[in-house]
Order: structure tokens, then C-alpha cells, then sequence
């Protein structure tokens, strides 16, 4: 009996001994790290058991139970960060963990992690990817990287061996990816993560960052997420610099092309409805032909003008002269000016009727070749081919526009 | 839609405002004997030039009597009506239809009535005479208030020829002074 007492109290002590936890968390570019939230969650509930506050030089320390758990770093306006590997740890002796430092939110982090957790979201609730993937189109590393985050990370901040960026967590600069591997950084083949959150050496970063590819080992990808080393091609030397490509597509496509835009645009300027609508010969012609005709207009303007001005120089003289001959003479010359005057606005009008008739045709023959309705300026083939990790497959999927 | 229709209205106005602008053909002038004789004045005449005269309030100006078209005059009996109230007489002057003649007279009366009579006479060999159109006078007024006033030919005005032969006037031009 007593042997079985003993041996409850043994057991007894062993499940609720404690142990303390301590260690260091740091914000970004900050002196004063206090208020970073340290949160002890049960790995088999998932119930907070117990949280601490880090000061201001960031240590923290607190007493839990051993147990098996997640750890959660957290405060206001930056990345919340799990402990690594995959956010659990368990303790059954005094530990100190590894010192963490907290990124601040920004903007294009934000808006980074804002489609993450929709694409995500969307994913394991839908277990349809393709809807959410559709709309945010394939990562062409092979044309831009943009948009482009550059994190600095203070090198003299005390053991920053994690820069724990949220799109780049296995991140690690040259020097550390070695001590990475050994410990906080997950196996290789972790490497190849739902959002392929590639880990890039430098000599491998030298490679992806000239084609900006995805690494080989991933090559079907939704997102491509590089962290860049320092001393990678283009990159600032002694500050740990990473490079998000992901590219983003907004969903709203382009207007598209219709028979009435190509007619107003010709409305507005002979030709250009053809050059809306692909006809670029026609367009030339169009705009040829009423550059003609309004050479021709600006011509007999200019004789209007001259005939105008002839009219009213005689008809002054003939109004101020008081000698017979003269009044004659002017009155000829007045009455011939005016007649100029009239065949050159007569000619005016017809070439103005011109030009607009050649208007008009263009603007109708610009609607008459203007696009069809299924043609749109969505040039894209719509065709995508992204790996899908739920089924283990690829998968070929096509969108037809159907404006 | 709207904007493009607006566009072509106003292109279409712009082209109105140009072609508009063609001026009526006007002919006019007092000493024209065709454009006299269109507005009814038979010549051998009398008239004003210029015959109509838009003037600001106590501004000087000048109208000559001008013979239209007349043959052999050796002397002229010229008799004006002008509204003393609103016109003030400065200076008479002689006109050049004379000029070439010897020795021309001029006699003017002037009563402040409104009535201006004006003698020229030709006293040279005989048989001097001159055709055609010239003035025999220049008379020089001043508006004195404004509004409109005209100037007129009384109808007992005589021209001769060298033998004293009264030459029948067929026509009288009006003047008008427009003072504002």
C-alpha cells in the first residue's frame, strides 16, 4: 500500500512539476521590446495555459507546467511569431529558448499576408482551390519580382538568428543556414511548402535571384517567395534583405472591346477606332484621308481669308473716294473680292462636307470592324497548370471569359 | 454618347461662326451714280458726303455739298437745312469743283437759323463751265447734343450754266448726324 501511495506520489509530482521558461524576443528596430505577449498554448487542447511579458531589454521568464505546447510570440502592429520547429516545444526541464525578433507589419507585408490568409482560408475550407487560384494568377518569376519587400534586420541586434519573416520563415542568411539546419529550421523537405516558402543559400540564391525562378525542387508553385541572402545579386551588403515575388493580378479585367467604343473613338479622331479595333492600315488610310480633306478645307480658308480681306480693303477705298473713277475702280475691285470671297467659302463648305462625310464613313466603317463582343483585351491565354497538394496531382485549369 | 454629340454640335458651331462671316455686299457711297440711282436719285444731283455721320457729342465734322454728275455749271445757288438746336455751325469752306477755273466766288449766309445758302459763281471767259461731280463747299459742324439730326437741301437750289441756263436737279441726297 505504502509503495503504491509512494508511487502516486511520484507520478503526481512528476505530471504537475514545473519548470521555468525563459528567453529574449525582440522588436524590429526598437530599444524597448517590452510588451511582446509570450503565449503558452496546450499542444493537445489548444487552451492558452499561461502567457508572460517581455521587458524592456526583452527577456521574459515563466513558470509552466511540463507539458507539450505551442508558443506564441505576439504584440500589436507586428508579425506574430511561433517558436520553432512547426510551433511546438516540450518542456520537461528549465529551458531557454531561442531569442526571436518581431517584424513590423508594413504595407505590402500586410497586403502580402492578407492574400495569403484568404488563399488559405479559401482552401481548407473550400477544399476548392482553383477558385481562389484562379484569381490570383501563377508566379511569372521568369518576368518581374515585383512587388519587392526589403527587410533590414539590425545585425547588432543580439542573437538575430531568426528573421522570422512571416512569407519567409526558413529565411536565413549564409552564415546561419547551416546552423539553421540543425535546429530551428525545418528539413529540407519542408522546403517545398504549401506556399513555397523556399530556403535559398547563397549559391542557390544566385541562381534564383538571376532568373528568379523557383527553386528546382519546387517547380509547380502558386507563389514563389524567396528570401534573399546578402551579397545576392543587386542586393545592399551587410543587412539581411528578402525578396517576396509574389505576383499578384486584380481580378477586374480589362474593359473590353465593343463595336460603340470603336465608333466613338472615330468619332472623336478618324482612325482611331480602327487602331482600337486592330485595323491599322485602315486606320492610316481614315487619317490620311481627312488630313486631305482638312488640307484642302485649311487651302480655301486661306483664300476666304485673303479674298475677305481684299473685300474689305476695296470697299473701304470705295467707301471713303469721292472721285468718279476711283469709286469705280474700287467698286470693281470690291465686287470682284467678294466674289473670290463667296467661291472660296462655296469651295470651303464642300470640302468641309467632305471631310465630314469621310468622318462619318470612318466612324461607321470603324463600327462595322470594330471587335466582336467575344473579343476582349484580355490577351492571356487563359490556360494554368498548378500543382494541387490536397489530391497530389496537377492540375490544368481554364477560364473562359465569358464577357 | 453624350460628350461625342457635344463634340460634333460644337465642331458644327465653329464651322457656323466661320461661315457666317461672309459680309452682305453693300454698295453705297453718295457719289456712286449707279448705287444713287438705285436708291431712287435721279442725277444730275445734289448730295451730302459723306451722308451719314456717327459722331460723339461736341465733336467737330466735316460734309461737303457735292454736284452728282451735272454738265456745264458756271455758278450754284445752295440752300441747307441743318437743326440749329443740335448742330452748331463752325466754318464754311470752298470745295475744289472750281478749283480749276479762274477766280471763283463764294458768298455764304448764315442767319443761325438753321438755314445755310451758299453762292458760287464763275466769272472766266466765256463758255468756262464744269461737268462731272465736285464739291462746292465744305462745311464744318459741331454736334451740340446728341441725337440724330439731319441735313437737308432746300428745293429752291439753282445751278447755271455759263449763259445763266437754270440746270434742272433732279435729285437731293440727305445727310444724317448721328450725335451719341
Amino acid at each position: 500500500m505504502k509503495r503504491l501511495i509512494f508511487s502516486l506520489f511520484v507520478l503526481t509530482t512528476i505530471s504537475f512539476a514545473t519548470v521555468t521558461v525563459d528567453g529574449y524576443a525582440y522588436l524590429e528596430n526598437q530599444s524597448d521590446h517590452s510588451g511582446i505577449n509570450v503565449i503558452f498554448k496546450l499542444h493537445d487542447t489548444g487552451t492558452v495555459s499561461d502567457s508572460v511579458t517581455t521587458e524592456e531589454n526583452g527577456y521574459f521568464t515563466v513558470q509552466v507546467e511540463t507539458n507539450n505546447y505551442f508558443i506564441t510570440y505576439e504584440k500589436d502592429g507586428y508579425f506574430s511569431e511561433d517558436i520553432k520547429p512547426r510551433g511546438t516545444i516540450e518542456f520537461d526541464a528549465n529551458t531557454t529558448l531561442s531569442s526571436i525578433t518581431l517584424i513590423k507589419r508594413t504595407k505590402l507585408i500586410k497586403f502580402a499576408n492578407f492574400i495569403e490568409n484568404k488563399v488559405v482560408d479559401n482552401y481548407q475550407k473550400l477544399n476548392f482551390p482553383q477558385k481562389i487560384l484562379e484569381k490570383i494568377q501563377l508566379a511569372d518569376t521568369t518576368s518581374q519580382t515585383s512587388p519587392v519587400r526589403h527587410h533590414q534586420s539590425e545585425t547588432s541586434h543580439p542573437p538575430a538568428s531568426e528573421p522570422a519573416i512571416r512569407f519567409s520563415k526558413h529565411a536565413a542568411p549564409p552564415e546561419t543556414t547551416g546552423e539553421a539546419g540543425t535546429s530551428d529550421q525545418p528539413p529540407a523537405s519542408n522546403l517545398a511548402t504549401r506556399f513555397s516558402k523556399n530556403v535559398a543559400s547563397s549559391d542557390t540564391m544566385d541562381r534564383a535571384g538571376a532568373s528568379d525562378q523557383p527553386l528546382a525542387s519546387n517547380p509547380a508553385t502558386r507563389f514563389s517567395k524567396n528570401a534573399v541572402p546578402p551579397g545576392a545579386p543587386g542586393k545592399t551588403g551587410p543587412y539581411l534583405q528578402q525578396t517576396i515575388t509574389t505576383k499578384y493580378r486584380s481580378t477586374r479585367k480589362p474593359p473590353a472591346k465593343t463595336k460603340m467604343g470603336a465608333m466613338t473613338r472615330s468619332l472623336l479622331f478618324p482612325g482611331l477606332g480602327q487602331f482600337y479595333a486592330n485595323q491599322r492600315m485602315w486606320g492610316y488610310g481614315w487619317i490620311a484621308a481627312e488630313v486631305v480633306a482638312g488640307g484642302l478645307i485649311v487651302m480655301n480658308y486661306s483664300n476666304y481669308k485673303t479674298a475677305y480681306d481684299d473685300y474689305n480693303d476695296y470697299h473701304a477705298s470705295y467707301a471713303n473716294a469721292t472721285d468718279p473713277v476711283l469709286i469705280a475702280h474700287y467698286k470693281t475691285q470690291s465686287q470682284n473680292s467678294h466674289e473670290n470671297l463667296e467661291s472660296a467659302m462655296d469651295d470651303m463648305k464642300t470640302m468641309a462636307s467632305i471631310a465630314g462625310v469621310v468622318w462619318i464613313a470612318n466612324a461607321v466603317h470603324a463600327y462595322i470592324v470594330g471587335p466582336t463582343s467575344g473579343e476582349t483585351a484580355y490577351n492571356e491565354i487563359p490556360l494554368q497548370l498548378a500543382y494541387d497538394q490536397n489530391t497530389d496531382q496537377f492540375k490544368l485549369s481554364v477560364s473562359i471569359p465569358l464577357d | 454618347m453624350k460628350h461625342v454629340t457635344m463634340f460634333i454640335l460644337l465642331l458644327l458651331m465653329a464651322c457656323e461662326e466661320v461661315l457666317k462671316e461672309v459680309p452682305e455686299e453693300v454698295y453705297d457711297n453718295p457719289l456712286d451714280i449707279e448705287a444713287t440711282t438705285e436708291e431712287g436719285i435721279e442725277t444730275p444731283a445734289l448730295m451730302f458726303f459723306p451722308d451719314e455721320i456717327n459722331i460723339n457729342t461736341n465733336e467737330i465734322f466735316t460734309v461737303s455739298v457735292y454736284a452728282l454728275d451735272v454738265q456745264n455749271v458756271a455758278g450754284a445757288y445752295i440752300n441747307i437745312n441743318y437743326d440749329q438746336d443740335k448742330l452748331l455751325l463752325i466754318s464754311i469752306n470752298p470745295g475744289t469743283f472750281f478749283s480749276d477755273l479762274q477766280d471763283p466766288l463764294y458768298f455764304s449766309e448764315t442767319q443761325n437759323s438753321g438755314k445755310i445758302e451758299l453762292y458760287t459763281v464763275f466769272f472766266g471767259a466765256d463758255s468756262s463751265s464744269v461737268s462731272g461731280t465736285g464739291s462746292f463747299f465744305s462745311i464744318m459742324f459741331a454736334a451740340s447734343v446728341s441725337g440724330a439730326s439731319s441735313l437737308t437741301y432746300g428745293t429752291d437750289c439753282e445751278l447755271v450754266d455759263p449763259d445763266d441756263i437754270q440746270i434742272e436737279i433732279k435729285g437731293f441726297g440727305e445727310g444724317l448726324v448721328n450725335a451719341h
